[in-house]
């Protein structure tokens, strides 16, 4: 027998992650080029869950095409709606009644922490730890029963309409709301006491996936993602829609860039929204909540690109309207889908362990990706 | 149904519009005013590279940040749109630019705007616009094995156009 040579051969390695895979939030697949234990490279394959919306679009009249929007984030429905809504109404160039815009400013704020708390449940989880998941979705499932009571829907609303909502708030709704951020703000509370001081969180999370602010810039990164890179880009400042201007939004950066400082933009952007729907339940104004608007609407000739803070970045609409009553175009800018374009360039040279980590800090939506 | 209201230019779009005009003018074949934040202008697909970094670099324009490309299908022609926001500046560049339908090509702006990547993929996946000195350009929603453009208006759905259900003319 000869004696076995000292040195270990290193070769390249191909790994398939995904598409079933529950780490890869959904349906994404990465093929990952690992030397050892370290990935050379990355390469994300998507269209799993393409839908074909945008082409489905344009064979609907504007008020069907409202419930496909619904699917892109399904996460964070509302959000979606009022984007496809907002070009709408940005082309017809509409006055939305001030109950109305209020009213959305709720539910928008009513979804981002819906989504964030996705996010962030799913982020322990792929990290190891199995509980978090249990208490976010607790407190979903109470922002879903809010939105469900007003809409008639869990995840698919149908709320908005081109020039206002679909009905007003049923009576007792404010007051529940109201309830659940008291309840709420004890919970963010709660979640930081647990997760933020965590040494194994902070081990897998501090340094981790580090973003430059020229880095983020360049490949078109938005939403909390680079303002965890310390770039205060927020649709909800740079280019207030609705009610917006009037409540203030401030915008929540921390400077590291790293996965860690992603989940405290997150954390601290449900603060915010607490306060933003406390605000605009404070200033509810009444009055009409729906402009006057035909039910099958049909839209000057034109175009018009409306873009606005969604959960995970810049989501924006380019809407082309011949003048008929069915879009000639739309459009999705989906921020998930320019958000996940770095990943490669943040996976090289980390151990397979870190890509989840990495991956999952990014909280992407391949429903919002494929369309 | 109110009225478009007439905008008002702010000083800075106004400012940036005259960077165009001076030193591109052959380049741009209309320039106007979208809306408070927005500039729109059309320019020849030869000159969408040179136009774009001219935009970057001008100082009343300074664009930093890919919103979005949009491909179109307008019958006679293929139609790309690029947003392009600058957050110093606080406005937003559309560039439109007309294809050839038979033969779409068009230079890629990948080598400078690492986030044109998968855009342009998307675009040439359902609209079949070729990007030259694209690293990767292949089709990228659809799946494999895939024929034809799906966002062309010629593409024929496999099922019954729902156009006819609504009943609307």
């Amino acid at each position: 027998m000869s004696a076995p040579s000292k040195e270990l051969k290193a070769q390249e390695l191909v790994l398939n992650l995904g598409p079933q895979h529950p780490s890869t939030h959904g349906v994404l697949r990465l093929l990952l080029k690992l030397k050892g234990e370290r990935t050379i490279d990355c390469e994300p394959v998507i269209g799993y869950l393409h839908r074909g919306i945008e082409k489905l679009l344009e064979n609907r009249t504007y008020m069907q095409g409202i419930r496909y929007v619904d699917q892109f984030d399904y996460v964070s429905g509302m959000i979606q709606e009022h984007a496809f809504v907002g070009a709408a109404e940005k082309l017809i160039g509409l006055e939305v009644p001030r109950r109305a815009e209020y009213l959305r400013v709720i539910v928008d704020e009513l979804s981002r922490c819906a989504s964030h708390l996705v996010a962030l449940g799913t982020y322990l989880l792929d990290l190891g730890a199995l509980t978090p998941i249990i208490y976010t979705f607790r407190d979903r499932e109470l922002i879903l029963d809010l939105l469900e009571e007003l809409s008639g829907g869990r995840m698919n609303f149908n709320y908005y309409r081109i020039g206002g909502v679909f009905q007003d708030v049923p009576p007792g709704f404010l007051q529940s709301v109201d309830g659940f951020l008291d309840l709420f703000q004890k919970n963010i509370d709660e979640y930081e006491e647990l997760i933020s001081g965590n040494e194994i969180f902070l081990a897998r999370t501090v340094g981790i996936g580090y973003i430059s602010s020229q880095m983020g810039i360049a490949y078109g990164v938005s939403g909390p993602s680079i303002r965890g890179s310390g770039v205060s880009f927020d649709i909800r400042c740079y280019r207030p829609y609705g009610a917006y201007p009037e409540l203030g939004v401030v915008v929540q950066t921390w400077p590291d860039g790293d996965a860690f400082s992603r989940y405290k933009v997150r954390i601290n952007e449900m603060r915010e929204s607490v306060r933003l729907i406390r605000q605009a339940l404070d200033r509810l104004p009444s009055g009409p909540i729906q402009a006057r608007v035909p039910l099958l609407p049909r839209l000057p000739k034109g175009e018009a690109y409306f873009s606005l803070e969604s959960s995970k970045g810049e989501l924006g609409v380019y809407l082309i309207s011949d003048g008929s009553i069915y879009p000639y175009r739309v459009k999705i800018r989906p921020p998930s889908f320019v958000n996940l374009q770095i990943l490669p360039e943040l996976v090289k040279g980390c151990t397979i362990a870190d890509v989840i980590s990495i991956l999952g800090s990014l909280d992407i939506n391949l429903g919002e990706i494929d369309r | 149904m109110t009225m478009r209201q007439v905008i008002h230019v702010p000083n800075r779009l106004t400012e940036a519009m005259g960077a165009f005009d001076l030193e591109l003018s052959p380049h741009i074949l209309s320039l106007y005013p979208v809306d408070t934040h927005t500039i729109c202008m059309e320019t020849k697909k030869e000159y969408l590279l040179s136009v774009v970094q001219y935009a970057r670099e001008s100082p009343h324009l300074s664009i930093d940040f890919m919103s979005c490309i949009s491909g179109v299908d307008m019958r006679e022609y293929l139609l790309l749109v690029y947003h392009f926001h600058s957050l110093s500046r606080n406005l937003t560049l559309q560039i439109k630019t007309k294809l050839d339908r038979t033969a779409p090509e068009i230079d890629s702006l990948t080598s400078t705007w690492p986030a044109a990547n998968w855009y342009e993929r998307e675009a040439y996946d359902l609209l079949g616009i070729v990007f030259r000195g694209h690293p990767n350009l292949t089709r990228i929603l659809t799946e494999e094995g895939f024929e034809g453009f799906p966002l062309r208006k010629d593409f024929a759905l496999p099922v019954e156009n729902h156009k006819e259900d609504v009943g609307a003319k």
